[in-house]
């Protein structure tokens, strides 16, 4: 008797060959397209950049339980029908193997109205260390040489946490209290 | 005039499950794509405010405090999971287990959460399901970290089938379900060099789950039991499973990694098929419902 499942097209002679680029990364949104998204019905977006004192850096820290990196945020009101309708503010985070910019939607009362992902990047260093490990897959023993910048449209087994993003929502509601309420 | 030239195709990607959830999708008109993610996002957002096991409020914690006591009505997703779970862990006599959660609390992979039954061990034969409510026979912490990401993928992707989308991809941190009108390669990290990945299938409408070790702090210990012993599994094993849905999928990885040797007679059940990947060598076995072999590519080298 047969298994092979009519919905699925397994070529498993294909199966282990072909090895991908290190490089996993994807721009989803720009800053326009995600505030645009965010705010639909926004009439004007205006810069409205963060720059805090050393005294809000550490308010911002403790609050959020993160340090703050860099003084400034960059960050812009929304205003709808001539009155504000929220912020929208841009952050990054980054960990021991990602790079991510995002978006996070204030509304008027500084509840998050919702974070969009602009930037993903893994940046890991491991890759040249383990080129000796990478060589066995190379070449003729597997069928096929290793591939680079192949597409990654889709892949299993990513589970990056979003723990880092989390943090960042955390640090964003906190400067939202100290400097833009 | 080729339909397919006039497609756009839009891609976003959000923080929910505990991790990025991608959303993929491909139509004709880029408002109604936007609207349709946005509304998949919504439907993952609403399954973890149900089934959140971190949120004291979630109905889920609801339902862990009180089901020893009396029934518990269920909402429509929360009586699926519960069901699906229950029939997973029959089935597998066991090795799929939801009510494990009283180990991982002990160890830090859920948190403590005040008024949580003390008492509780693990027992999923105390689980007793009556239509769209629930009641434990004694005192159980339940948490379907093994099967709700799974079934969110679904539902999400159910949202972009139902919006007319010609093709669409859910994928929750590594979770991933799709359809469409062409196959496309599936990848999975290699264990032991998460940076690169290997291509599994070619998948045209249908899941792939992955569980592994990898990418989790190395003094943590792994959050996969055994659920008759409670010991770790071997965390650098790569278990991935592919089968018609993402739940299913996602419930068979955690049975695979507990016992390969008796997994092929479900899989072939499910109509599933489990790949495992042991990051020192290079060799891949591939498992269905006619048992394990190694992957011909790989025996040839």
């Amino acid at each position: 008797m047969s298994h092979s499942p009519a919905w699925l097209i397994v070529p498993a002679l294909m199966a282990p060959a072909a090895m991908v680029s290190p490089a996993y990364a994807t721009q989803y949104l720009t800053a326009e397209a995600a505030r645009q998204l965010m705010f639909p019905d926004a009439s004007a977006f205006v810069p409205h950049p963060v720059r805090l004192t050393e005294a809000q850096k550490s308010e911002v820290g403790k609050a959020a339980r993160v340090r703050m990196r860099f003084p400034e945020q960059p960050v812009w009101q929304v205003m709808a029908d001539g009155k504000p309708a929220g912020w929208f503010v841009l952050d990054e985070v980054y960990g021991k193997h990602e790079f991510i910019t995002y978006a996070v939607a204030l509304d008027a009362s500084g509840a998050v109205r919702g974070v969009e992902i602009l930037d993903y990047r893994e940046t890991h260093g491991g890759e040249i260390r383990n080129a000796k490990w990478r060589a066995q897959f190379n070449g003729a023993r597997h069928g096929a040489a290793l591939k680079l910048d192949e597409d990654i449209q889709n892949i299993s087994g990513a589970t990056l946490s979003c723990k880092h993003i989390s943090e960042g929502v955390r640090r964003v509601l906190a400067i939202h209290a100290v400097a833009l309420k | 005039m080729n339909a397919a030239l006039q497609r756009t195709r839009v891609q976003r990607a959000q923080p929910w499950l505990g991790t990025l959830v991608e959303i993929a999708a491909e139509g004709d008109d880029p408002a109604l794509l936007n609207a349709a993610i946005g509304r998949a996002f919504a439907r993952i957002a609403a399954i973890q405010g149900a089934m959140s096991f971190h949120d004291a409020d979630s109905e889920l914690s609801r339902v862990n405090r009180h089901a020893a006591r009396d029934w518990v009505a269920l909402s429509g997703d929360l009586a699926r999971v519960f069901g699906a779970a229950h029939d997973f862990a029959t089935a597998s006599n066991g090795l799929f287990d939801p009510s494990v959660a009283p180990w991982l609390v002990e160890t830090g992979h859920l948190p403590r959460h005040p008024c949580m039954p003390a008492d509780a061990a693990p027992g999923w034969q105390a689980i007793e399901l009556d239509g769209d409510r629930v009641r434990f026979a004694r005192p159980l912490i339940v948490d379907f970290g093994g099967i709700a990401k799974g079934y969110a993928v679904d539902a999400a992707l159910a949202v972009l089938r139902d919006a007319g989308m010609a093709s669409a991809r859910v994928n929750a941190g590594g979770d991933l379900a799709r359809f469409g009108e062409f196959a496309e390669p599936v990848r999975v990290r290699h264990p032991a060099q998460p940076t690169l990945s290997l291509h599994l299938a070619d998948l045209q409408n249908g899941a792939v789950a992955t569980s592994a070790g990898y990418y989790q702090a190395k003094a943590a210990a792994s959050p996969l039991r055994h659920p008759h012993s409670g010991s770790e599994l071997c965390r650098a094993l790569s278990v991935s499973v592919l089968a018609p849905t993402c739940m299913v999928a996602d419930a068979l990885t955690k049975i695979v990694a507990a016992d390969p040797l008796h997994a092929p007679a479900l899989l072939g059940r499910q109509d599933a098929q489990a790949i495992l990947i042991d990051p020192s060598s290079p060799a891949i076995t591939l498992g269905d419902g006619d048992g394990w072999r190694p992957l011909p590519c790989a025996a040839a080298a």
